[in-house]
């Protein structure tokens, strides 16, 4: 196996991390929004493993390890409740696009 | 000492003050007592305090055992920082005779405006909640009082800035028509002059807290360890954590910092505007939070404070600035208020003015005290000038109270003529307003020509003008006050009162407060040695002797300055005595005929026009600020992100740079 420099692993976090962040503040729709949150949380997941790999490549540092889990774990909460909001929303305005979901504006 | 005075003095009142809402929905009665006993517990912690300091002497305790001499400090381990900063933060009390002193006068003055307002708030719904702040109010400035160091004494001073602002909206439910008509009812007035208070104490006590982690950061730069407590600050000789400030250019922000609060708390010049509408509150909290104790925190503070900045200025005379601030604002603030009280409409807003202005000569008899030689007199007649003023404007307040209660209006102009239908009403509150003008066998008397006096010795012209014009401006206010409400012939509507109901003097145990403050403003005069006496040497050896109190009757009447302060309030009473008592010069006349005159009373009357402008600056301006401000709030998710976004960019930046 060749080696790939660490440098593609971060960037390619960065990248990830990236898309997220344009999906959140370009797109319109709620569940495409909720994607990109994902997308984000990914991200920072795997840079927490690619850290680990960096620093000590040949152990599996288990504070890192539980860290992801939990991380995963509560990520897949949000994006069930984060869900279940669309939906209500979606069932109160009759709508999926944020920019009319503005009532706490001035 | 009682056993543990130090804590329970004010401890018992703030457990009261848990107590008293629930015990409110049982019996009213028992609210009354109970807050009465606490208060009067308290008093008598406090007295018990008085052998202690004269003995100078140990206190011993449950075991026999000593815990140290006067003035003691009782010291408890609070945050332990020793990991951080090689310090930890204390708190604890200290008890020396300032601090008992202040103790005694807090607690006295309490007890008989805990007593008068059993009658005067007896038609109150809402009793649970009134007492629930007043016994709150008083534990918290006991503990202000007796606190040992700046953060302590920092917490108790917005504990009591917030039991300030909850008594003064106290009415905030009243529907009845608002007397300013930018409010609907009075109640959303009452509200309003309690978040003023606040919001202008607030303001004043953030520079404050600043100044309080300057001395921290200035200390833990010179010692390795921050320290806030009192005495800690005296203890180095050469003051090198003053030294520190002065070296980084510090000493004027600092120094205004640190008055910031003491001017806020005590109501003096920038930060004056909110006394006057802290009048919306029931007479009772007027008379003891907004007359007699709470804005005396900043004088008491600047007072504790005193030695600490007089020793400092000896090696860094950039140090002076802070009593030259305290006597100019204190000069400047006395006159400001007193012209402003001349033309006030509401009898209780008179009292106001009056307050401010008194604090002002506390003010200026400290600040003039760190700028001459011999400091003690100037710096003790400031503090006896606190408790003769705490004794007489509660007197004062708490028979405006007794009138109020009776007449059902605040305006001057409609009352009149009460003095024969409310005889001992008038003969206590005119003992009190002798007292304020000045004039001799009151209290009032000898502490204010004793700060004429130090004046006159410092030889500074515009403090001494200031301070001696306003002597005629408040015989004038005060005799203009007293004609207004007991003489001339009664208004139309004490006329459609009487008719109704008759006038007759309120019961006795309304009475009773009244006598004894007015008793007490005589007997005070007579104890002012001894007060001078126990707060400077913490002892009484000489104060009753028969050639002290001579001596101390009879100095006055050497000075200049008497005759000269005597000549003042003829000269501002004869005629406000002809005007308001005799009615012989038709004021009204005068005013709406002479262009000058008229012109000077609108002046007056807009309070110089300077609370205009602060609600121009800090209401209108700030409100058309954000007006343009809240166009960057758009309600939409992906704006908001973007935002954030860039201000993650930012601080990434800012941390790389």
């Amino acid at each position: 196996m060749t080696h790939i420099p660490i440098q593609v692993y971060f960037s390619l976090c960065f990248a990830i991390y990236a898309v997220g962040i344009y999906i959140l503040i370009a797109k319109r729709n709620v569940l495409r929004m909720l994607l990109g949150i994902e997308l984000m949380l990914t991200a920072s997941n795997m840079t927490f493993v690619i850290v680990n790999y960096w620093m000590s490549p040949n152990v599996i540092d288990p504070l890192v390890r539980s860290i992801v889990i939990i991380s995963m774990a509560v990520g897949s909460i949000i994006a069930a409740l984060a869900i279940s909001l669309t939906i209500l929303v979606f069932r109160v305005f009759k709508t999926r696009d944020v920019r009319k979901l503005s009532k706490l504006r001035w | 000492m009682l056993l543990y005075a130090d804590v329970l003095i004010w401890l018992v009142p703030i457990l009261i003050a848990a107590l008293s809402p629930f015990i409110a929905k049982v019996s009213r009665t028992a609210t009354f007592a109970l807050s009465i006993v606490g208060v009067g517990f308290s008093l008598a912690c406090a007295v018990s305090m008085i052998p202690d300091i004269l003995q100078g002497y140990v206190m011993y305790t449950p075991n026999g055992g000593v815990l140290g001499e006067v003035p003691f400090e009782h010291v408890f381990v609070w945050l332990n920082l020793t990991s951080i900063t090689g310090a930890s933060i204390g708190i604890g009390l200290l008890v020396d005779s300032l601090s008992v002193f202040m103790a005694n006068v807090i607690s006295f003055v309490a007890l008989w405006i805990f007593v008068f307002s059993v009658y005067y708030m007896g038609e109150e719904v809402d009793i649970g909640r009134y007492w629930f702040w007043m016994n709150l109010f008083v534990g918290s400035m006991i503990l202000l009082v007796l606190s040992n160091n700046l953060i302590q004494l920092f917490m108790a001073w917005e504990l009591v800035g917030l039991c300030s602002w909850a008594l003064i909206s106290f009415w905030y439910k009243s529907t009845n028509p608002s007397p300013d008509p930018k409010f609907a009812t009075e109640g959303e007035y009452n509200a309003h002059c309690g978040f003023k208070a606040l919001v202008t104490t607030g303001f004043a006590d953030a520079f404050f807290s600043v100044a309080i982690l300057l001395i921290g950061w200035a200390t833990w730069k010179t010692y390795g360890a921050p320290i806030f407590s009192f005495k800690q600050l005296m203890a180095d000789p050469n003051f090198r954590w003053v030294g520190e400030l002065a070296k980084t250019g510090l000493i004027p922000i600092f120094t205004l910092f640190i008055l910031s609060g003491p001017f806020g708390k005590s109501a003096q010049f920038p930060y004056h505007e909110w006394l006057p509408e802290a009048m919306a509150g029931p007479t009772t909290v007027s008379a003891l939070i907004h007359a007699a104790t709470m804005v005396k925190a900043g004088v008491y503070f600047v007072a504790r404070f005193f030695p600490i900045m007089l020793e400092a200025s000896h090696q860094y005379p950039q140090a002076k600035m802070f009593f030259i601030i305290v006597a100019y604002v204190g000069a400047f603030t006395a006159f400001l208020a007193a012209s402003q009280g001349m033309v006030a409409k509401e009898l209780k807003k008179v009292l106001a003015y009056s307050t401010i202005s008194q604090l002002g000569y506390m003010f200026l008899a400290l600040g003039v005290a760190g700028l001459i030689h011999h400091y003690e007199h100037a710096y003790l007649y400031g503090l006896y000038h606190l408790a003769s003023h705490a004794v007489f404007k509660a007197l004062l307040f708490l028979a405006a109270g007794a009138v109020l209660h009776t007449v059902h209006t605040k305006y001057l102009d409609e009352m009149g003529g009460l003095a024969k239908y409310m005889p001992i009403t008038f003969w206590t509150m005119l003992m009190g307003a002798l007292s304020l003008i000045g004039v001799p066998p009151f209290s009032g008397a000898f502490s204010k020509e004793g700060i004429i006096t130090s004046v006159y010795e410092l030889g500074d012209t515009v403090l001494l003008a200031l301070a001696v014009i306003t002597v005629a401006l408040t015989a004038f206010y005060t005799i203009r006050m007293l004609g207004y409400v007991f003489f001339g012939h009664e208004s139309e509507h004490v006329r459609h009162i009487i008719n109704e109901h008759g006038i007759r003097e309120e019961s006795i145990a309304m009475m009773l407060p009244l006598i004894v403050l007015a008793i007490s403003t005589i007997i005070l005069s007579f104890m002012g040695p001894a007060i001078l006496e126990f707060i400077e040497s913490g002892s009484l050896i000489h104060a009753f002797e028969p050639h002290t109190l001579l001596e101390y009757f009879a100095e006055p009447f050497k000075s200049r300055m008497f005759y000269i302060s005597c000549a003042m309030i003829i000269l501002g009473a004869l005629p406000s005595y002809y005007a308001f008592v005799k009615k012989t010069i038709d004021v009204e006349k005068i005013v709406s005929q002479n262009v000058i005159v008229r012109a000077l009373w609108k002046f007056l009357y807009n309070r110089w026009y300077i609370n205009k402008l602060y609600y121009l600056i800090f209401l209108d301006g700030l409100k058309r600020f954000s007006q343009v401000i809240r166009k960057i709030q758009t309600g939409i998710s992906n704006v908001n992100i973007a935002y954030a976004v860039v201000g993650i960019v930012v601080i990434l930046v800012l941390i790389l740079l």
